[in-house]
């Protein structure tokens, strides 16, 4: 698949790979509630970003939202939303500009969508008809009721087109750019995370890294955060992420969010080389003797070297 | 690299077996030893004779290092058990030529430069492939010296090995089954080293006379793992005994009756003023590597759950010296357990609090010692049961007879909560002073915080600056805590053993010094 600039990444190319991606899409598509999916493995390297990767991917094979597509294509669907409806705008017009915000006015020939809360906010708009066809592409948030920033939030950026075309391929590689924030969370050592969704890959002659792909913070800009990193604190968890992906790694302890739960799958990452992991693995165990169901997973090519359990709590 | 780490399917692991037959004739000796009619262990002469002896082959089936490389501990118990041979001489012991005869081996393989599990073998190592040396003890000196021979090869202890660069081969020494199994002096989790293996090819080199009996213990319940049936077909795990008696355990284990008596005798001894039978507490004994006029040191930890004790090892794995505080149970044989020896009858921590008492400090510890002891009188008088019952029906629900001799103890400061502390009052006929006595404690109980702090501060700064070889192999380490404020001096200690059972020791051991038994 690719091949780390940092050596002591290196290549990632083995089907353990695969066995990741597929894991993140099987939990977005076939698990609910308090679903609990533990994993064992000799490295924690990566991996979170994988079954991040492997979500994303479901996720835009989804009803989340529609996916980006040019005004000509969803001016049907767009005609027949909800008033409030979370709208995002790709507008190619002057360079490269994502417009999010509430639908609030929709016509025969226009729409307009609200980006703040303040009085004095500009709203943006468009017109549509047989004369004039914007250089926009237009994603509908499906279910999504936007709850306004309070300050207008401009989201200028530079997606990694090429990247998001390789490993969203046979998907709409921008419909990544429409999903709501938030959607995934990975919870660790904050710092080694931010490191490893920068660091820089090659797969064949494509340059990028996991952030581009997963959408971290600063990734596009510093408003846009599809995948939202932070610290292994119950605290800093956000409630309406659709998949939290939580790994035990130097300085941090998962078990500090073993009872965290929000009704959306949780995925531990538990490395074999944890000083702590007798600990860890004797809590999840104890956990899944009291499980609600066991989870099982379909046509996984699960690696020798990784354990895996599912259960619901 | 991701990919070889993922790749266990093509990972190679071999076992070599190493000879010498001077080390196995001394194994051999210390067996036959044992199986004389006059030994028994219950007899405090051959408790220690054995386990000296258990203790000199223990050390020299792990070190990859010459049998005449230093070590305090090595020497010790060779001086211990050359004293235990003139003893048998005197008493005329029938064993005495069996004795006389290994102690004249095992001074005579003291003074060889015979490296067995390294010497052959490094012979045929590869200068140009990249190569791991694993030692299973904190001792690994002399690899270090070895591993200069090329720039490509790495020494590393377990810990250190736990992070994530990849070898072509990975060569760990010794006796494993004490490192990989779970037991009172290793919770397991060492066994990545061939669960989770850094390297491509790696080889197990032992003596060809020990055994792996070792089967992966961390499991998923809730997945039929693969890495049993991958590791079991493998060579190096073909040759496991079958069933649990063929297992030989050369972990040198010591007689906790006999230290408990040890304790009994000392506690009868060492009446302090302070040690009354009110603040005493179940607690943890580590027998400590360092010897005091021949007698054994011990270090105490309580077990309640109200401490923790600060412990130095290389924890994380990056090769430097760390200090981190412990439960007295996660606690293991090899660290080195840290306590206030010179100016040694207060904890340093509360010396620290003091200091940022500042004037205050006088008036804020009478208030301590004062409410301490009318509650001290009152439980006298009303029977420390009845106290727990009568607490109990006020609402104080932590009322309990160990918790009450800590509220008792000196050297504690407030209940966690204001309540609890006020039914305290109510109960010894100190109500009208509740309020201000809570405003004290809660002073002092902050001030105890930042001396916690402070203390974790100048501890790392002072770790940082050792070099990890002048504390690795010793059996105790002296350093200053501070060289402005006059705060003596700490030690580090070698623990070398703890008793299984927690045991009834004055609080106060708990907190500073080391007791001799």
């Amino acid at each position: 698949m690719g091949n780390f600039i940092d050596k002591n990444y290196g290549s990632f190319t083995g089907n353990w790979v695969n066995f990741f991606l597929d894991l993140g899409k099987q939990i977005t598509e076939k698990f609910t509630g308090n679903s609990r999916i533990i994993l064992l493995v000799p490295s924690v390297k990566v991996i979170p970003f994988l079954i991040s990767l492997g979500a994303c991917r479901r996720f835009l094979d989804s009803d989340i939202s529609t996916g980006f597509y040019p005004i000509q294509e969803i001016w049907d669907e767009l005609q027949s939303t909800e008033i409030d409806t979370e709208i995002h705008v790709i507008d190619k017009s002057y360079g490269f500009e994502v417009v999010k915000g509430r639908l609030t006015d929709l016509s025969k020939e226009t729409f307009t969508i609200e980006t703040s809360s303040q009085a004095n906010a500009i709203k943006r708009a468009w017109v549509y008809n047989e004369k004039i066809t914007p250089n926009i592409d237009v994603s509908i948030v499906r279910g999504s009721k936007y709850k306004l920033p309070e300050k207008v939030k401009f989201e200028k950026g530079d997606p990694n087109l090429k990247l998001l075309g390789k490993f969203y391929e046979g998907l709409d590689p921008l419909g990544v750019l429409g999903l709501p924030n938030n959607l995934i969370q990975i919870a660790g050592n904050k710092n080694l995370l931010n490191e490893e969704a920068k660091k820089v890959f090659y797969s064949e002659d494509v340059k990028g890294c996991f952030g581009d792909l997963v959408i971290t913070k600063g990734s596009l800009n510093k408003e846009r955060e599809l995948t939202y990193i932070c610290s292994a604190k119950e605290e800093n968890l956000k409630n309406e992420a659709n998949l939290s992906i939580f790994v035990n790694s130097k300085y941090t302890n998962i078990l500090n969010l073993i009872d965290w739960t929000n009704n959306f799958p949780q995925v531990f990452i538990v490395p074999r080389t944890a000083p702590n992991v007798i600990e860890i693995v004797e809590a999840f165990n104890e956990e899944f003797f009291s499980k609600s169901e066991q989870l099982l997973f379909d046509g996984l090519k699960i690696p020798v070297a990784c354990d895996l359990m599912g259960y619901k709590v | 690299m991701l990919d070889n780490i993922w790749d266990l399917d093509n990972v190679k692991f071999t076992g070599v077996k190493v000879k010498s037959l001077n080390l196995e004739t001394i194994h051999s000796g210390i067996e036959q030893l044992k199986k004389q009619p006059e030994v028994n262990r219950d007899e405090i002469f051959w408790d220690e004779t054995l386990h000296c002896l258990y203790s000199i082959r223990w050390q020299w089936l792990n070190i990859a290092a010459p049998f005449n490389s230093e070590s305090e501990l090595l020497d010790q118990n060779i001086q211990l058990f050359e004293k235990k041979v003139l003893e048998a001489k005197k008493f005329n012991f029938l064993s005495y030529d069996l004795m006389n005869d290994l102690l004249n081996k095992i001074i005579k393989i003291r003074s060889s430069d015979n490296s067995p599990l390294t010497d052959e073998l490094i012979k045929n190592l590869n200068k140009h492939k990249k190569i791991c040396l694993i030692s299973s003890t904190s001792n690994n000196t002399y690899l270090k010296k070895v591993a200069e021979i090329s720039r490509n090869w790495d020494v590393k202890t377990i810990n250190q090995y736990r992070n994530e660069n990849y070898y072509d081969e990975a060569y760990i020494f010794g006796e494993l089954n004490h490192v990989l199994g779970r037991g009172k002096y290793s919770d397991g989790s060492d066994e990545f080293i061939f669960t989770s293996p850094r390297a491509r090819a790696n080889f197990w080199v032992h003596y060809e006379w020990t055994k792996l009996s070792w089967e992966v213990s961390i499991k998923l319940d809730g997945y039929k793992s693969k890495i049993n049936t991958l590791l079991d077909g493998r060579e190096l795990f073909i040759d496991k005994p079958t069933t649990s008696s063929d297992k030989f355990d050369f972990m040198p284990k010591i007689n906790d009756e006999k230290y408990k008596k040890l304790i009994v005798e000392s506690l009868q001894t060492h009446q302090d003023s302070e040690d009354h039978e009110s603040s005493t507490t179940q607690a943890y004994c580590f027998l400590l590597s360092e010897k005091l006029n021949d007698n054994n040191l011990a270090a105490f930890v309580s077990s309640d759950g109200t401490q923790t004790s600060m412990v130095i090892s290389d924890f994380d794995g990056d090769g430097k010296l760390d200090i981190w505080r412990f439960k007295p149970q996660d606690i293991k044989k090899g660290m080195y357990i840290l306590r206030r020896t010179d100016s040694a009858k207060r904890d340093v921590i509360e010396e620290l609090a003091d200091q940022s008492l500042g004037v205050e400090a006088v008036k804020l510890r009478n208030s301590q010692k004062e409410w301490k002891r009318q509650l001290s009188q009152k439980v006298t008088q009303t029977g420390i049961k009845e106290s727990v019952r009568e607490l109990q029906n006020m609402g104080c629900k932590p009322a309990s007879v160990s918790n009450i001799k800590r509220w008792i103890w000196e050297s504690s400061i407030k209940t966690s909560k204001k309540s609890d502390f006020f039914f305290l009052m109510k109960f010894s006929d100190q109500e009208d002073k509740a309020e201000e006595f809570w405003i004290d404690m809660r002073k002092i109980n902050a001030a105890h915080s930042q001396a916690g702090r402070d203390l974790m501060g100048l501890l790392k700064n002072k770790i940082e600056e050792v070099d990890e070889n002048e504390i690795i192999g010793k059996t105790k380490y002296e350093f200053s805590l501070s060289d402005k404020k006059n705060l003596g001096t700490m030690s580090a200690y070698q623990i070398s053993d703890r008793l299984e059972e927690v045991i009834e020791v004055p609080r106060s051991w708990c907190y500073w010094g080391v007791r001799e038994l």
